[in-house]
């Protein structure tokens, strides 16, 4: 035709001379190609949603909603690390709930262990004050009134794998 | 739907096991008895103890702690509450008064969770026991079926 088409232009005229206009399929057959087409695809058949997965899922979710409202009510069950003992004289221990107190060291002999032998320094340490007052013994009751030491005897008795 | 068979398969499984240990647990025999720890400081005095100790592999667990007859130690020693679930326990007190004992003394009464062969010795890992002037001394630790 012209000699100055490029080789593929002149293709396409000769093959639209010899054909006429290429025809294009209509949408009624694009769709039953494409409906055949998604039949025949092997591992692809849409798997109906087991009925049980709504209801399960509602209750897991009504579940982890009633555990967060009983945890964070104000009366919940305290945490066993929060426990404290209340020592009476003539009863046996009772538990009692304490706000958590500020980490102590507690090794005052220094030798790298929290045992007795440093309650026992600090229970006869003289007061702040500088009286020289036996801290363990300074109610009428006997009772060891000392925060400090309360909590150094907890720390002392706490299992291993979390403090007391 | 087979998902939900094999859901429910091990809810049942789940459900059964636990109601087999429940009833084991309540068909299994328990007796209670109480175990004394004495402390004897060889003539020193006794001014605060501490002591590590379990019922090895026996299932046997503490159930209650009480104080001991002495006037210094009278008062429950310290421990940690988990410990009445079984396993490990520390016990630790200090005295109180200026009253020290210097023999024998009975330091700690425990109440002890058993099954009917007998009592299990308590297997004592560490005992500290602590003089007048606050240092460590030597000291022995006593049960009541006088086992040390």
């Amino acid at each position: 035709m012209n000699g100055h088409l490029p080789d593929d232009q002149r293709l396409r005229a000769d093959l639209e001379r010899v054909f006429g206009e290429a025809a294009q399929p209509s949408p009624e057959l694009r769709a039953r190609v494409l409906e055949h087409a998604r039949r025949s695809r092997p591992g692809r058949t849409p798997r109906p949603r087991p009925r049980w997965r709504v209801p399960a899922i509602a209750a897991t979710l009504t579940a982890a909603a009633l555990l967060t409202v009983l945890l964070t009510r104000p009366d919940a069950p305290i945490p066993t690390s929060d426990l404290v003992l209340e020592k009476g004289v003539d009863e046996p221990a009772r538990v009692m709930a304490r706000a958590p107190l500020p980490s102590v060291d507690g090794d005052l002999n220094g030798d790298g262990q929290v045992d007795i032998l440093d309650a026992w320094r600090l229970a006869h340490a003289p007061d702040a004050s500088g009286s020289g007052e036996n801290r363990a013994h300074a109610d009428a009751s006997g009772a060891i009134a000392s925060d400090a030491l309360d909590r150094l005897m907890q720390q002392i008795v706490a299992l291993r794998g979390g403090a007391s | 739907m087979r998902s939900m068979s094999f859901f429910a398969l091990a809810l049942l499984l789940v459900l059964g096991a636990s109601a087999s240990a429940a009833g084991e647990t309540a068909d299994r025999p328990r007796v209670f008895s109480v175990l004394r720890l004495e402390i004897d400081p060889s003539g020193a005095e006794l001014s605060g103890w501490q002591l590590r100790a379990d019922f090895g592999k026996s299932d046997a667990r503490i159930v209650g702690i009480e104080g001991g007859a002495s006037p210094a130690f009278t008062a429950p020693p310290y421990y940690d509450p988990r410990a009445l679930n079984g396993g490990e326990i520390v016990l630790a007190a200090l005295a109180r008064g200026q009253e020290l004992p210097t023999g024998r003394t009975t330091v700690a009464v425990l109440h002890v969770e058993h099954d009917p062969s007998g009592l299990p010795p308590l297997e004592v890992s560490e005992l500290i026991a602590v003089g007048a002037d606050g240092d460590e001394i030597e000291a022995a630790v006593i049960q009541e079926n006088g086992a040390e």
